[in-house]
């Protein structure tokens, strides 16, 4: 008799097989968990569980906030409001050895208010800023290094797709999770920005100094940057004060971003219906996904396989927090080797967090070392999507150039994810002081 | 900005209708059915807004706006999916099948894609019992009394056409075993 754990097991090892021969991770979750449910509880809780799963995963109101902040992201990617503002933060800081660089981290962090996603903000930065920094003769590994980095500021900044499932599997407050996400991102702007200066200190032709924009043209400049600066104030200050539930902000921010491209004429017709387009296809694909994980874990918590990767991961860590993070920090950085950040959230939370709350760790601390973890992910090889997609978008540099761009910025994450795990305070400060906690 | 899902890029090598009658048919209908869920985002933008500004100008906030939402998701999800599967936007990673031959490789999907037609066929099967499950017993939303069994329907014909999207690319696949 196979026990119900080795069933869980090899229902885990056929997923990822699957996964890796081409099959999108969705339907190999839902194909996996329908076919255990079936061997662990019979074919009617099987294929009732096939029936009512996808209705009640999709009837959440927590996700709502997921489509909202998606189309925002993209009417501000279709307006060209980010590559304005990045026009304005180069003419203030520009000028700097290394100056460009900056621009970049800087601008992802702010337009890290306007869009959760990193692959996103990367992409819009990427294909914005490579001629221009070609022109003031940067290298294109410190320039797609950066930016490619700098993508995850985006998912650190609220809103964040990550800390929305995050939230919603776990039923803590996605509100508290935004502004918890703020400190640790400015943290790491702050270490890019380090990261950028030691690195033109040790090859100045990495990033030489730009031409210094007059005073006049500064402030020109200046007042295009002023949207970004309204939605931040609007999601994060709502939040944070109160004002608005995390939809409540998706939805303001939407419609604002939406107001001003329209009387400003940066979006068209055929661009608001990319927009839209674009909107759906993440929707649909973040909406599948959850699907698909809710049937698999569904499936791995009938076996049993949840309680024991999490007893076991908690004897090893003997009861120490620290070690557990780092545990939880190494296991994530291993599958994010291979999968994509959502999925790996999707498949480890509900195991990794229960076991990290019953050793007293506060949740939103866990999140963020979590989500940390999960972004760092994205940029390591060989399967680091972020880098792919940067250098999809750019296509005359070479996958490695890119991954090597990024290795400087790695460490500054994995210094940064020291930091969070060994001061809580960095994540949990700013959230004590949120209104009506 | 289809960089968005990097796995759309790294099946580049995988074959793309050029667009016969029929193919243009069956994504403009598609796309068309991707827009129709896309009004549900603006519905739903609007009426928070109008929420929120109702609630802190007038006292007057809009009743059972939760429920509306979250019924909103039901075709915001399952009827943006079926376009996504058509433009490869569902998260795949084909690690080790882009290192196989060629042959090897087209012949496993063509493989992994009946297995996954047929799983769609399955769910909508079990989704259609469960709607006339739901529409019989009468449940209803508690604020608005919204029924539900029109959104599991939603459901069951989100999970119905991406069953047709799957054998629409099923078909690419098998077509493109004749350029071997």
């Amino acid at each position: 008799m196979v026990s119900l754990v080795a069933i869980g097991l090899l229902g885990l090892v056929i997923c990822f097989l699957l996964i890796f021969l081409g099959m999108p991770v969705y339907v190999a979750f839902t194909g996996v968990g329908f076919v255990g449910l079936w061997m662990v509880r019979g074919l009617k809780a099987a294929l009732g569980s096939l029936g009512s799963i996808p209705y009640s995963t999709a009837c959440n109101y927590t996700w709502s906030v997921i489509p909202l902040f998606v189309w925002m992201g993209y009417i501000v990617f279709y307006s060209n409001i980010a590559e304005e503002f990045f026009g304005g933060v180069r003419r203030w800081i520009g000028h700097a050895r290394g100056g460009l660089a900056y621009a970049a981290v800087v601008g992802n962090a702010i337009f890290g208010a306007c869009c959760g996603n990193p692959i996103a903000s990367a992409v819009t930065f990427a294909s914005m800023c490579l001629q221009e920094m070609r022109r003031y003769g940067y290298k294109d590994r410190l320039t797609l290094g950066a930016v490619a980095s700098a993508g995850l500021l985006a998912a650190l900044i609220p809103p964040s797709m990550p800390f929305i499932i995050y939230g919603a599997l776990t039923e803590t407050s996605i509100g508290k999770l935004f502004i918890a996400g703020v400190v640790p991102g400015l943290v790491l702007t702050a270490l890019y920005v380090i990261t950028v200066y030691i690195w033109c200190l040790k090859d100045p032709q990495v990033g030489p100094p730009g031409s210094r924009a007059t005073w006049g043209e500064r402030l020109r400049a200046g007042a295009g940057m002023w949207t970004i600066v309204i939605v931040m104030l609007v999601i994060i200050g709502g939040i944070f004060a109160g004002v608005f539930t995390p939809t409540e902000a998706g939805a303001a921010g939407a419609a604002i971003v939406l107001l001003i491209s329209l009387i400003r004429r940066k979006l068209g017709w055929i661009n608001f219906k990319k927009s839209l387009v674009e909107t759906g296809l993440n929707t649909g694909m973040v909406g599948m996904l959850l699907v698909g994980t809710m049937l698999f874990n569904t499936f791995l918590v009938a076996t049993g396989l949840s309680k024991v990767i999490s007893k076991v991961v908690v004897g090893i860590s003997q009861g120490n927090t620290i070690i557990f993070m780092f545990i939880s920090v190494i296991i994530l950085l291993f599958m994010g080797m291979f999968l994509d950040a959502i999925p790996i959230l999707l498949l480890t939370i509900p195991i990794l967090h229960p076991a990290a709350v019953s050793l007293g760790i506060d949740p939103l601390h866990y999140s963020i070392v979590v989500n940390i973890t999960l972004l760092l992910g994205t940029l390591t090889p060989p399967f680091g999507i972020v880098v792919y997609a940067v250098q999809n978008s750019v296509k005359d540099v070479g996958l490695v150039e890119v991954f090597k761009g990024t290795y400087p910025f790695i460490i500054a994450g994995l210094l940064l994810q020291v930091l969070v795990i060994l001061f809580p305070a960095l994540s949990t400060w700013l959230p004590s002081l949120m209104a009506g906690k | 900005m289809t960089e968005e899902n990097p796995s759309v890029q790294m099946n580049e090598k995988q074959p793309q209708s050029k667009g016969g009658g029929f193919g243009r048919c069956i994504r403009g209908s598609f796309l068309g059915i991707h827009y129709f869920s896309g009004l549900f985002v603006i519905l739903m933008t609007f009426i928070t807004v109008i929420h929120a500004l109702g609630r802190y100008l007038f006292n007057r906030p809009v009743p059972g706006l939760v429920e509306m939402c979250t019924f909103m998701l039901v075709p915001i999800i399952f009827l943006a999916a079926p376009y996504t599967e058509l433009k490869k936007g569902h998260t795949a990673i084909p690690l080790v099948l882009d290192r196989l031959p060629r042959k090897v490789r087209t012949a496993s999907e063509i493989l992994m894609y009946i297995l996954y037609f047929f799983l769609m066929v399955f769910t909508t099967w079990q989704s259609l019992i469960r709607a006339k499950f739901i529409q019989k017993a009468g449940y209803v939303s508690s604020v608005l009394s919204i029924p539900h069994y029109p959104f599991i329907y939603v459901v069951v014909v989100g999970w119905l056409l991406l069953a047709v999207a799957v054998l629409f690319r099923l078909g690419e696949y098998i077509k493109s075993i004749k350029e071997w």
